[in-house]
């Protein structure tokens, strides 16, 4: 049986049990962060809420179909492996609904700060890299590549209708 | 005759192993189609230590502008280092025992991107071989700019015929970390007429301070050198959008990298008594490579720049012209 972390409550205690033991100061950044404030998180059907009580992390699944209160993140596991090999940026993954952040601004910020130290300490921590090749060994390469090439060529087909129309409007100088 | 040149590992004890970095480097031009590629395994910290890391790349610039291909990141407990090679699971470079040939394999199918070539140096000696200071410790170089480029290689599935095609392969390697304020800009551009053109420079990230220009043209088996009073490197800069950045995980931790001031024309002139020449390369795609140092917080992007150029030439009191393709490395 493998040993692998396969529920969103398993891969977030490996991220951060992980980070803690090599950089325990970027860990208490995060809970500093975190500010003992409850989050709800969700990777497609994986929906649960963390928390730190007492410098401790409590994650804790919830049903599928429990209410998500404010702050909360989703997205699902195409997306992680399209952003981790490079075939999505994080702008358009937030710009297309690929990833929701709801919550107040403040809220918000913390969260993609939190996700900020967690990736830029895993390029010094190998045991954080190893969960990221865990990961993409659970989820195929082969899709994010002919996603994008998908959302590539549908951002086109818009912009050239945006410039049909521009044009047709005479909006915009005319394309030689 | 030309050979090509080892790793230069630290030995154990060496105090600046921490800051180790090593790499073999090599572009395939393919004017007809306008496609640059470039391989590139890397070595990033000392290799005993477990946070260090061997980086594989491997990028096919295409017609539409879109580039093809990915990265692989590895521990050296992972990897295959040898003094002549570098093995990962799906890149390797490697240099056969004799140094005459160069290896290169890449096996990524799911990124549209699968390679078996061999390059043998078509010079009777090597273009370049310097050291120089560079941040917190200095940077060896050492070019085979003129290479013949035999096997297969497979673009997002189109087998590409490379008739003899033209490469390039450069080895660096020195002590440095990635986020220093260390950078540098540097070309290949193969043209018509058997020429290769190479050129580099270091400067800070700002591209402020510039170091003195090597340039060196290549025709036929002929090179022509320049010293850096001959040399007149420029460029026009605007904010230019990076269609692919590598890896995607450090890439989504600088989403303000993402479009950054590149150079959109490049020209290159040097005159010396025997050659003259202007070249003008104008960029038609970018894709960036993030390096995040794995010892300590830092670090440093490189921009690849690919497109086509024009030369105008007075070699040897002829004229010629002629057209070709290249590549811009701008480093921030």
């Amino acid at each position: 049986m493998s040993n692998s972390p396969r529920h969103l409550r398993d891969w977030i205690i490996a991220l951060y049990t992980a980070l803690e033991e090599v950089e325990p100061h970027r860990a208490r950044a995060i809970r500093k962060l975190a500010n003992g404030q409850i989050s709800r998180m969700v990777l497609d059907g994986d929906r649960v809420a963390l928390r730190f009580h007492k410098d401790v992390l409590r994650v804790t699944r919830l049903r599928a179909s429990a209410n998500l209160k404010n702050p909360n993140g989703s997205t699902d596991r195409q997306t992680v492996t399209a952003l981790l090999l490079g075939y999505m940026e994080v702008s358009e993954a937030i710009s297309q609904d690929y990833i929701r952040l709801r919550g107040t601004a403040d809220e918000v910020m913390a969260i993609c700060a939190i996700i900020e130290i967690l990736v830029d300490a895993s390029t010094r921590i190998p045991a954080l890299q190893k969960l990221a090749n865990a990961f993409l060994a659970t989820t195929g390469s082969e899709a994010p590549r002919t996603d994008r090439r998908k959302r590539t060529a549908k951002a086109r087909a818009i912009a050239r209708r945006e410039r049909a129309l521009l044009d047709r409007e005479r909006l915009v100088n005319p394309i030689d | 005759m030309t050979r090509f040149d080892t790793l230069r590992p630290p030995v154990i004890g060496d105090p600046t192993a921490a800051a180790y970095k090593d790499w073999f480097h090599l572009n395939i031009f393919l004017p007809e189609s306008g496609r640059v590629v470039l391989i590139n395994l890397s070595l990033h910290g000392a290799p005993w230590d477990s946070r260090a890391r061997v980086v594989g790349v491997a990028l096919a610039s295409a017609a539409d502008g879109d580039w093809i291909g990915g990265v692989e990141v590895a521990a050296f407990a992972n990897s295959t280092v040898e003094t002549q090679a570098i093995f990962l699971s799906t890149l390797s470079i490697a240099v056969t025992r004799d140094g005459s040939a160069l290896h290169a394999r890449v096996d990524r199918p799911e990124d549209g991107f699968e390679a078996d070539l061999v390059a043998h140096p078509l010079l009777p000696a090597a273009g370049l071989d310097l050291t120089a200071e560079f941040g917190s410790g200095w940077i060896g170089w050492s070019a085979v700019p003129v290479l013949s480029i035999s096997g297969s290689l497979k673009i997002d599935g189109e087998e590409i015929a490379l008739n003899d095609a033209r490469g390039y392969h450069d080895h660096n390697w020195g002590r440095w970390f990635w986020g220093e304020d260390v950078a540098w800009e540097w070309g290949a551009w193969v043209l018509g007429d058997d020429i290769t053109i190479v050129a580099a420079r270091g400067t800070d990230k700002a591209h402020f301070n510039r170091q003195p220009p090597h340039v060196f043209l290549v025709q036929d088996r002929r090179v022509y050198g320049f010293t850096p009073n001959q040399i007149a490197l420029s460029y026009q800069g605007a904010p230019t959008r990076t269609v692919r950045r590598l890896p995607g995980s450090l890439a989504a931790i600088y989403p303000d990298r993402r479009s950054p001031d590149l150079p959109q024309t490049v020209t290159l002139r040097a005159d010396s008594p025997i050659a003259r020449f202007e070249l003008e390369f104008e960029t038609g795609t970018a894709a960036q490579l993030l390096l995040s140092d794995p010892m300590r917080p830092g670090a440093g992007f490189i921009n690849e720049l690919a497109g086509r150029c024009k030369l105008v030439a007075t070699l040897d009191q002829g004229l010629l012209r002629a057209e070709g393709v290249g590549v811009f490395e701008y480093v921030e």
